[in-house]
């Protein structure tokens, strides 16, 4: 008896499982398709990198500058404790920001801020029938919908980042100067003594793919949201939710291919 | 009108956004040497056996200042012949312009290290005016650091001949060590025991001897002395000369008879 239960429980979730994971795959490749025709929603797709991109610089520089003095104070701390030495705390703290803070915490501020809002926007299009309306008007709601924000959300995320990492990196410089008496000209020399292009790309290609998950995360959660208005809050918040997930293992693939192999 | 000029302004930002970007992604590619705004440098190779850890972009020195970076390293496929000297890495650097009249071919190019881990670099000694300056393109051999691995694998051969020394010689070791302990108590007891005023008057009857040995000496070098001294050879050498017959004769001369052994 229990056994049957069992088994039917696990054959239901494996079947959740596996038409969520098809359907996922078809929302994307939709998307691919869209994107290799190569015709995009010009007025849409700078609506929403004015939108994901313009509009987030403001919370990201004061967000990624905290980050970057609180990486300093916290570095000289452990270096003082461990090597009673603090020479080398520019170096670290850059490192660690353009190899994983930098990109992770910009993508994940990014995706609180845009993802939870692409869910709400799709769901909410959904259960007013808005979707509907554009496939009778034969408009593909990925090309309409998804394309221009994947696009302003991979913007977003690549610019946002390389200005986190100089505002993180300009900040660290100025607290240095203050509280561990590291001259800018000695602090920039030990930076850029450890941190090398191919580091700076590597951010840029993570930060780029994490800013693809984000909109096509949340417009799944959209699109496959209930029928009523309370659906529609928690598409958005597994929206935020599995991002966030999805980022950090991404993230953890991505160091793994760019460091460890 | 209102909407195009919304848009205008949208337009205006999503380009100064992307605009910022590149300009810092400029910025970060120049001081990570990525990217060189002035390309007027030498471009020098020098082939070594031993690398010591140096790598692509590690600092190239002249006099502690920084003027360049390594910019590839290679294996030779066959290995170089310089001066009957066989060589496998060859290392390119380029050095700014500036170090270049004093890089000479009597420089002499180390791999040194700095800082507290140890960061590696090139440093090159200035050469002497007499010799030439080194031209771009210009092969030179470096000189190996040593190498840290074998000496301590020499170390290891040579504790490891020490401690099988000790252990076959145990026993005369220990009681060689024990008679040198036996040997320096005694000494010390002497010392401080009884028998040290005796020892005082020995050691101050001994400076009292050296000391008139050395007045008679220096009087020994006086002119005169030198003078009675020759006199005195001379006389010995002359007496050396009188064999039999001739002491014979003189003794007779004067009515002594005698016989001469």
């Amino acid at each position: 008896m229990i056994m049957t239960w069992l088994g039917r429980a696990l054959i239901l979730k494996v079947g959740e499982f596996l038409a969520t994971f098809f359907l996922w795959i078809s929302t994307v490749l939709s998307m691919i398709k869209q994107l290799l025709k190569l015709k995009f929603r010009a007025r849409e797709t700078l609506l929403q990198m004015y939108l994901l991109g313009v509009q987030s610089v403001l919370i990201m520089v004061v967000a990624m500058g905290f980050v970057g003095l609180m990486l300093i104070i916290e570095l000289a701390f452990h270096m003082n404790l461990v090597l009673k030495h603090d020479s080398l705390v520019p170096a670290f703290s850059a490192l660690l920001m353009v190899r994983e803070l930098g990109p992770v915490i910009t993508c994940l501020l990014l995706t609180s801020r845009i993802g939870a809002g692409i869910a709400a926007e799709i769901g909410s299009m959904k259960i007013s029938e808005q979707l509907d309306a554009l496939k009778m008007l034969s408009i593909d709601p990925i090309d309409y919908l998804v394309v221009p924000r994947w696009i302003g959300s991979v913007f977003a995320a690549v610019t946002l980042t390389v200005i986190s990492l100089a505002i993180a990196i300009w900040g660290g410089a100025f607290l240095a100067a203050q509280k561990l008496g590291t001259s800018p000209g000695e602090y920039f020399n030990t930076v850029f003594f450890f941190v090398k292009f191919p580091d700076l790309a590597h951010c840029i290609v993570k930060s780029a793919v994490f800013g693809s998950l984000i909109p096509i995360v949340a417009a799944y959660q959209g699109f496959n949201c209930g029928s009523d208005s309370a659906a529609v809050g928690e598409a958005a918040t597994q929206a935020v939710v599995r991002t966030s997930l999805y980022i950090i293992i991404a993230d953890f693939l991505l160091t793994y291919l760019f460091y460890a192999i | 009108m209102p909407t195009n000029a919304k848009g205008l302004q949208r337009e205006f930002w999503v380009g100064a956004l992307f605009m910022t970007v590149v300009v810092l992604l400029v910025i970060f590619g120049w001081l990570m040497g990525a990217i060189g705004p002035i390309q007027n440098h030498l471009k020098i190779f020098v082939l070594y056996n031993f690398a010591g850890g140096i790598e692509v972009g590690s600092p190239v020195r002249v006099s502690g200042v920084k003027v360049g970076k390594v910019s590839k390293i290679e294996f030779l496929s066959s290995a170089a012949e310089i001066n009957k000297d066989s060589v496998s890495l060859k290392i390119t650097m380029d050095v700014s312009m500036k170090a270049a009249p004093i890089v000479r071919e009597d420089s002499k190019f180390y791999i040194n290290m700095a800082g507290i881990i140890g960061e590696k670099y090139i440093e090159i000694s200035p050469g002497t005016s007499a010799a030439p300056i080194l031209h771009t393109g210009a092969t030179v051999r470096g000189v190996d650091p040593p190498r840290i691995d074998q000496l301590l694998s020499q170390g290891y051969g040579v504790f490891g001949r020490i401690t099988d020394f000790i252990d076959e010689n145990e026993k005369t070791l220990t009681e060689f060590l024990g008679g040198m302990k036996e040997l320096i108590g005694d000494a010390n007891k002497l010392l401080k025991g009884r028998e040290r005023q005796k020892i005082a008057g020995l050691i101050e009857n001994l400076h009292a001897v050296t000391g008139d040995l050395h007045e008679i000496s220096s009087r020994l070098k006086n002119p005169e002395t030198i003078k009675f001294y020759d006199e005195i050879y001379e006389l010995v050498h002359r007496a050396h000369a009188i064999d039999k017959p001739t002491l014979q004769k003189f003794l007779q001369e004067d009515g002594i008879r005698a016989r001469v052994f």
